[in-house]
């Protein structure tokens, strides 16, 4: 992997050098590709469809790099390259959970417990196992993460019934605007959505050192994502909640009191992430009055509401808005159609997974402001029922 | 029929024009160096000033930070220091006082018209096609924004945390403009800093002699008349043409020989394309004699 020292990345200013670099990148995704044409992994169809989606990387990148769309993009580029450079990393900002990091949480008493994150890092040192041509532009990120949805969807093909409307609406989910953008840029979202899914199919097989495995990585990766999977993990390996009624009310006991025990904690976290977005998007000023939610119990009362909410949004305002409202309404159909052909094998594992991503966007959309920002942290989850609606199919079909 | 060992086989045939392909573009990437403009490195290195307690004297910012449980630390005022360099305010300071958009924009001036003329190229091209797709007219003429962008393309500014010190530097092929351009802009800062200080401290000054007018004791009016001195002080400071809340460590510094275009990478970049596209081709003409298209179109 190539890139120049001496300058952070290459933009469309530098138009030679970026289509050099954007060119060896495409030429080695299809040569990538082609092997596992090959090897019979993929048909040519297939073989077009992906090559089709690896050269949109180019053309997202052109118009979400230039105008500084993601404004921290250029972060994981930066701890690639210093991995590649010092072998290990030497960058403050590449290195494990530092104080005063937005992971950082304060307590009452003054003293302050650090979150576990390897947030820059790991995302780092997984996009360092691609062999790319070319680091030299921001657009290599994407052709990296396009490659782990491409290994993501081999993984997902050989547990989906190869009949045609399965396979196709397989194949149909990696066009959705929000997977396709995300995959196409150089942000680890990608790779927790890669993550996720991965953790799901290997709970879903009970798997668990696999899942304990993936589960550490989302955790590393993004705390609070691996937070709502544990709701998953622990329910289906530990209390066997998937397993029968009994086993799956005492499950959602447990939950419940959990959350009434440590209620104050997690309104304070709820609140503090909240006016950490808010800063984010410059809506805080030294003299503001922050009102926080006041009780779980309240959020508990509105979580319904926000989920709805906040699986439909963002609402069509504008041309972008409607792309990706009517991409959350073709999902909620697609869930919807799966979900009445009665063909999952375990209503109890479904309520399990409906309830991490019920979870997911419910958290998200409690904290976060701004409406793309929120696009990008829920379509991590909300694929995930339609994902796992598939999967489940095979096992009836075959049966 | 396609499968490695028959792609693998043609690959084998192919190797010697793969080969001479990637030395073909090592040639060119060499051509490319040839009439690639130097660039040379600028930088400064600054500072806070020392008796400028920093820590205490807290500013919205800092405030947020308190707000989210992190401690103001010394690396705040390298973080207030970007943003007000890199500022429209400071921008516009800049302008005022340097013609700055005739410096940079001068050659779309229109002086018929005392305006500038639009940019053509192909990031204004893209940024219309984007803001089409949200319903906003995209006018690509040069104004402050477009100047406020070119300097945060231009300038960058990083910190030093072993020093505790801040370098403004660039990498460009115009080392003394853009050396005169980092100088203003940090001359620019401090104005900046000073503006927002000047009312406060005037509001202090008037404050203490009110004070120290109706003040009976001597101990109460000897105190209130140190921190008036202070005051004063600082607005004889904020009032002259001297750095306020800024040290130049070390002064503006050019270097000798262009540290850029990088030869290797340059001629990596070109050899590796050469190397990939040729490859590819291959790969693709593989695939296009070894695929039976009829029944392919047919399924």
């Amino acid at each position: 992997m190539i890139f120049d020292p001496s300058t952070n990345f290459y933009s469309i200013n530098d138009f030679l050098i970026y289509f050099l670099s954007d060119a060896a990148n495409l030429f080695f995704c299809f040569i990538f590709l082609a092997t596992f044409l090959f090897f019979n992994k993929i048909n040519l169809k297939e073989f077009f469809y992906w090559g089709f989606l690896f050269f949109l990387v180019s053309i997202i990148n052109l118009f979400a790099a230039s105008f500084n769309i993601f404004p921290d993009l250029n972060g994981y580029l930066f701890c690639l390259r210093d991995l590649r450079d010092n072998f290990s990393f030497q960058e403050a900002e590449c290195t494990i959970t530092s104080m005063g990091s937005s992971d950082t949480i304060l307590e009452e008493d003054g003293g302050a417990f650090g979150v576990f994150s390897l947030k820059r890092s790991l995302p780092a040192i997984l996009y360092s196992l691609i062999p790319i041509p070319s680091i030299a532009t921001l657009s290599s990120l994407g052709f990296i993460n396009k490659i782990f949805l491409f290994l993501t969807y081999l993984v997902l093909k050989k547990h989906v019934i190869h009949i045609k409307p399965y396979l196709n609406i397989l194949l149909f989910l990696f066009i959705f605007p929000s997977i396709m953008l995300y995959s196409s840029v150089g942000l680890r979202d990608n790779i927790i959505f890669c993550t996720q899914v991965l953790l799901l199919l290997t709970i879903f097989q009970k798997q668990f050192f696999r899942s304990g495995f993936l589960l550490a990585v989302l955790c590393s990766i993004k705390f609070q994502n691996g937070l709502i999977f544990s709701i998953l993990f622990i329910g289906v390996f530990f209390f066997k909640a998937d397993q029968g009624k009994r086993l799956f009310s005492l499950y959602c006991l447990t939950i419940l009191a959990v959350l009434i025990y440590f209620h104050d904690r997690i309104v304070e976290i709820i609140n503090y992430f909240r006016l950490a977005f808010l800063n984010e998007v410059g809506a805080i000023s030294p003299n503001m009055v922050f009102e926080g939610y006041d009780s779980l119990v309240n959020i508990i009362l509105i979580s319904p509401l926000t989920f709805f909410n906040g699986i439909f949004s963002p609402m069509p305002l504008n041309i972008l808005s409607v792309i990706f409202f009517l991409e959350s309404f073709s999902i909620v159909a697609i869930s919807l159609w799966l979900f009445s052909k009665k063909l999952f094998s375990n209503s109890f594992f479904l309520m399990l997974v409906f309830i991490t991503v019920f979870g997911g966007v419910v958290l998200n959309a409690l904290v976060i402001e701004n409406d793309f920002t929120f696009l990008r942290y829920k379509y991590s989850f909300t694929s995930l029922f339609l994902i796992y609606l598939l999967i489940d199919s095979k096992k009836n079909v075959i049966n | 029929m396609i499968s490695a060992k028959t792609y693998l086989k043609y690959l084998q045939k192919k190797q010697k024009r793969i080969f001479y392909t990637s030395v073909a573009f090592f040639i060119l990437g060499f051509i490319f160096l040839l009439f690639e403009n130097p660039k040379y490195d600028v930088s400064i290195i600054v500072n806070q000033t020392g008796d400028e307690g920093y820590a205490n004297n807290t500013g919205g910012s800092a405030l947020i930070s308190l707000a989210l449980g992190k401690e103001a630390s010394a690396s705040q005022f390298y973080y207030d220091f970007k943003e007000a360099l890199y500022s429209r305010e400071v921008t516009k300071l800049y302008d005022n006082k340097h013609q700055g958009m005739k410096i940079f924009f001068g050659n779309l001036y229109d002086e018929k018209t005392d305006t500038f003329r639009p940019i053509r190229n192909l990031g204004s091209i893209l940024r219309t096609i984007k803001l089409f797709f949200i319903g906003v007219d995209y006018d690509s003429r040069p104004n402050l924004f477009t100047l406020n962008d070119h300097i945060k393309a231009t300038v960058s500014v990083n910190y030093d945390k072993f020093a505790d010190s801040i370098s403004v530097s660039s990498s460009t092929s115009n080392p003394k403009l853009i050396g005169s351009l980092i100088e203003s802009l940090i001359i620019e800062t401090d104005n900046f800093f000073k503006m927002q200080e000047r009312d406060v401290i005037q509001a202090k000054i008037t404050f203490l002699i009110e004070e120290l007018k109706v003040s009976q004791s001597i101990s109460q009016r000897d105190a209130i008349s140190q921190i008036l001195k202070g005051q004063l002080l600082k607005q004889a400071l904020v009032n002259t043409d001297s750095l306020y809340k800024l040290k130049i460590v070390r002064g503006l510094e050019i270097s000798q020989f262009p540290t850029s275009p990088n030869l290797s990478f340059i001629l990596l970049l070109f050899t590796v394309f050469g190397f990939m596209a040729s490859a590819g081709f291959y790969t693709a003409r593989y695939i296009h004699i070894y695929t039976d298209w009829e029944s392919f179109f047919d399924s």
